[in-house]
């Protein structure tokens, strides 16, 4: 009898939700319960980022990236951090759709991108990161035009120049620039020869940065890692590789590049 | 039994409303979001604020958020869509139909909009306005690598047959003033004689930007009635950055790196001599050696603060066959702080001297010097209030000239006059595709008739789309005039100009456009009477014209194409009518081709000019009292020179030397050698007139520099 009655509230439940008032739970579902604090949900969102980053997963980083434009549009857009992770999204996004060959949507990525490091630079000009994103950035200019090369050229060295002035012990700077380096022309101070020592100062720059603060970004390690383990690589250099890689997967275990090289190597 | 059918039924009935909405689609926000102006697309984020869900729309611009429980019927929800650069845009939408939503772009910072209806600009690109970037001016045949010669592409610019000095819409070259980093500087040209100006004191290599600004000019900017070239050099830098040049005419060299502490030291030094290159294109008499010398120190003071020293030194020497000597000394040293009082509020105090001295003699004959010294301060302030752009500043400028010669006889003259100025303007958004510049300048001079000069200016920019903008502007301009005129007519007042002028620009992505028509009035010009004897201001005048101006940048091509057309009379100086100005270029065409490879560039660049107008030598007479011929001159101006002509190439190509960066570069000036004529000069008795052509026959030039990055 217990299950017969069981049974007829299920129903009423199954059958009055669609036209109940959805004002509780529906209509504001959160907030019924206790909504988590700003810099957990950034946290959040900055976590889901990295996630589809290790996996090298597009859906997860959109998905990461438009919970990142929600708590921007509910913060409003002068909030830095949040400005921050928007542009890393799309800047990852954009590296993405290059490694995919979707140009278009590389190009759209790309563009909206500088567009928030823009914005950052305007309202946060002592940060050094933003800076180095958008040289990081025009590089991809450069790629999807190169006639622009010349001008472009200069403005990315500028731009790497300001933020190791600003903040010379920036890890994510060093790395940032070594990374655009290994694909510059060695007349204009690239190749791997010149990148490789600016990466292994990237990875002691890395080893001494302690930030206490959760929300700051902390990307990057297993990245230098990796890029110079692929440099070790080239130049026949095995045993150094799988160290640095190894490195790199205690840096972060999910790092799915890193993982993949390391099978290679194997 | 009836219990059990009861509660079937019992269950049949409450499940029925869910039976009946199990089949239909559950309840959707959808739509699409798109550009209000292009209308492409947008991928921007939309989201429901009330359920705390959102998403990016596609590529297409296509959405669709399902909501976990479907709302009654009737229910609105606000759904908020925004894009980084756009508006942000609130909707109240019913679930279920489909929403279309357009987003505007964000309005422009007053600060970032070109209001001026007349201004060609260097550097950054702001908002549809004509720009020439730095390679421009490297590329361009025919510029020899300066400024002052890449401004003659802009459109409105003009100058006499290859000479620097700018005739800006039909002004006299006099009308234009040009400015350094922020001070005043009244001799510009590394060689300045009578009639013609060659070369610019202003090394490109430390030039950052600069605006040449044919009329509609800010309020900053006074005492030019046609004009003003400004100049920014380069600044703080985060990097070390230079290049050492060697050419047929001499060696170049530049250097900029960042100090410690956040300051930086620009610097170059070019050192010139002609020989090398008269022996390769022909000796011609002449020789000319130019010394050059830059520096800039930039010193943050504390976080807020910023100390620059700029000098500059240029010197300049030139021999001719028969004895003729000329030789100058050009120099600018300032000082001036620059403290971020907020994020919005920035001042400037500088003080500057600039000096110049000139020599001119013929061994045996004659011997003239001029001195020409200059002592500025001035105090700026700009407040930027995003929808509002205020500048206001004080500047102060003493200036005092002295000519001394020994001829036949030996004289000499001074002149000094303190001249004063005050200046108020505001650029602001009235509506988001709406801009306006509205300003006024006061100036006063120590000289001529006493009294404020007040000039107010306006423009308005209405840019309906972002790469298209038509601007209006209009304003009243004043200028002293020669100090040695004012010294002898004290009742002279100040010349003016009134300017109106209407442009259309469209700057497309690869593709730059300007349309432009002008009107300028000059009232006021000086006008000698009883022969000479006294000046008045019963002068007057105008100058009329339309211009065209493309340049498209392809992968592997770029093209430039400028049309000026003139209509300009004046009533001045020893003419008494109203008749055509010896600076009415009627028609001017320009047209430049750059081919670009990887490591290579080939350009190529045509000039046309309608030949100015000259008074015309009718006849002599004999003076019985001077014992000499004297000339019978036709109406004024009212023959022209022939036209000008001149075609020009130039190519560069980049390898690498070991690991070093060499640049080689050639240019030919004037490939075809045509015989331009800057004017006709006449023998002592007026019986013979010989063409006084143009110092750029055909030339070659070599060079090669190496950057260092």
């Amino acid at each position: 009898m217990k299950i017969k009655y069981a049974f007829a509230a299920a129903l009423l439940v199954v059958a009055f939700a669609p036209f109940s008032e959805p004002s509780a739970s529906a209509a504001v579902p959160r907030d019924a319960s206790p909504s988590p604090s700003p810099e957990s949900r950034i946290l959040q969102a900055r976590n889901r980022l990295q996630e589809g980053w290790d996996d090298w997963n597009a859906e997860t980083m959109r998905e990461a990236r438009d919970q990142i434009l929600g708590l921007l549009l509910q913060a409003g857009p002068k909030n830095a951090d949040l400005l921050y992770y928007a542009g890393l999204s799309e800047y990852r996004l954009t590296v993405h759709a290059f490694s995919t060959g979707e140009t278009n949507e590389a190009g759209a990525a790309l563009g909206r991108a500088k567009k928030y490091f823009e914005d950052l630079m305007e309202l946060r000009p002592g940060w050094s990161e933003p800076y180095a994103l958008q040289a990081t950035l025009l590089g991809f200019d450069i790629a999807l035009n190169p006639s622009l090369g010349m001008e472009l050229g200069m403005k990315t060295m500028n731009l790497f120049s300001r933020a190791e002035r600003q903040e010379p012990e920036n890890p994510r700077v060093r790395y940032l620039k070594a990374a655009s380096l290994l694909y510059w022309p060695p007349e204009f101070g690239g190749g791997a020869d010149n990148a490789l020592p600016l990466l292994q100062s990237a990875v002691e720059l890395f080893d001494k940065d302690k930030s206490t603060d959760p929300i700051k970004p902390s990307w990057g390690k297993e990245e230098a890692l990796t890029m110079l383990a692929g440099i070790f690589k080239q130049k026949g250099e095995k045993d150094r590789a799988l160290a640095c890689l190894t490195e790199a997967l205690a840096a972060n275990p999910r790092y799915g590049l890193a993982r993949r090289m390391l099978q290679e190597l194997q | 039994m009836m219990r059990r059918l009861f509660f079937i039924a019992a269950a049949l009935v409450l499940a029925l409303p869910c039976l009946i909405s199990a089949g239909q689609e559950p309840a959707v926000i959808e739509g699409l979001v798109f550009d209000e102006e292009t209308r492409s697309p947008l991928p921007a984020y939309v989201s429901l604020p009330e359920f705390e869900r959102g998403v990016s729309a596609g590529p297409d611009g296509r959405f669709r958020i399902v909501l976990a429980e479907r709302p009654i019927p009737g229910r609105t929800v606000k759904v908020v869509v925004w894009l980084i650069g756009f508006k942000r845009l609130e909707v109240e939408a019913r679930p279920g139909e489909p929403l279309s939503l357009a987003l505007e772009l964000e309005p422009l910072p007053a600060r970032e909009v070109v209001v001026s209806a007349d201004s060609g600009l260097a550097g950054d690109k702001p908002q549809a306005a004509v720009t020439l970037d730095r390679m421009d001016v490297y590329r361009t045949p025919g510029t020899a690598a300066d400024p002052l010669y890449a401004s003659h592409i802009l459109p409105g610019v003009n100058s006499p047959p290859d000479a620097s000095s700018l005739l800006i819409r039909g002004g006299a070259p006099d009308e234009t003033a040009y400015f350094f980093d922020g001070i005043e500087v009244s001799h510009p040209f590394l060689s300045q004689s009578l009639h013609e100006s060659y070369f610019s004191i202003f090394d490109n290599q430390v030039v950052e930007d600069f605006t040449v600004s044919t009329s509609g000019f800010s309020s900053k900017f006074g005492d030019a009635l046609s004009g003003v070239m400004d100049i920014t050099a380069k600044d703080t830098l985060f990097k070390g950055e230079g290049g050492l040049g060697l050419s047929i005419l001499g060696l170049n060299s530049y250097l900029g790196m960042p100090l410690d502490g956040g300051a930086t030291l620009v610097g170059s030094l070019n050192l010139s001599r002609s020989e090398l290159l008269s022996a390769l294109n022909g000796d011609d008499g002449q020789s000319f050696g130019t010394g050059n010398g830059f520096g800039k120190l930039v010193v943050p003071a504390g976080r807020a603060h910023i100390v620059r020293l700029v000098g500059l030194y240029d010197r300049y020497g030139y021999t001719q066959e028969g004895g003729f000597q000329a030789g100058s000394g050009n120099g600018i040293a300032s000082l001036s702080l620059t403290s971020s009082l907020s994020s919005q509020l920035v001042s400037r105090l500088l003080l500057a001297r600039t000096f110049y001295r000139a020599e001119f003699s013929q061994e045996g004959v004659f011997k003239t010097v001029i001195d020409d010294r200059v002592l500025q301060a001035r105090l700026e302030g700009i407040l930027d209030l995003d929808r509002h752009f205020l500048e206001a500043g004080f500047d102060v400028l003493s200036r005092s000239q002295e000519v001394s010669w020994e001829a036949e006889t030996t004289g000499g003259q001074n002149a000094s006059s303190i001249r004063r100025a005050a200046y108020l303007q505001d650029k602001f958004r009235v509506l988001d595709k709406l801009y306006i510049t509205a300003g006024l300048r006061l100036s006063s001079l120590t000289m001529g008739r006493p009294g404020w000069q007040a000039d107010p200016r306006f423009s308005l920019a209405y840019l309906p789309t972002k790469k298209d903008a038509f601007r209006v502007s209009a304003g009243m301009y004043s200028q002293f005039g020669d100090l040695f005129a004012l010294r002898r007519d004290s009742d002279l007042g100040p010349r003016k100009a009134y300017h109106a002028s209407l442009s259309y620009d469209r700057v497309a992505e690869d593709t730059t456009l300007r349309l432009a028509a002008y009107d300028k009035e000059y009232r006021s010009l000086f006008v000698e009477k009883e022969g000479g004897a006294r000046l008045e201001n019963e002068g007057r005048g105008y100058a009329r014209g339309a211009e065209v101006f493309i340049k498209h940048r392809g992968r592997k091509l770029d093209i430039l194409g400028v049309y000026n057309f003139l209509s300009s009379k004046r009533m001045e100086g020893e003419v008494a009518v109203l008749a055509p100005s010896p600076y009415e270029i009627t028609h001017s065409l320009t047209a430049v081709a750059t081919i670009k490879g990887s490591r290579s560039s080939l350009g190529i660049r045509y000039s046309y000019a309608t030949g100015r107008p000259h008074t015309p030598l009718e006849d002599r007479c004999w003076d019985d009292a001077e014992q000499r011929f004297q000339p019978v001159w036709g109406e004024p101006y009212s023959l022209r020179y022939p036209s000008y002509r001149r075609c020009d190439l130039n190519g560069t190509w980049t390898f690498t030397l070991g690991r070093r960066m060499v640049v080689l570069y050639f240019g030919v000036t004037n490939l075809f050698n045509a015989p331009n004529i800057l004017r006709y000069e006449y023998s002592d008795d007026y019986s013979v007139r010989n063409n006084a052509a143009s110092i750029f026959g055909r030339t070659l030039f070599l060079g090669m520099y190496f950057p260092f990055f």
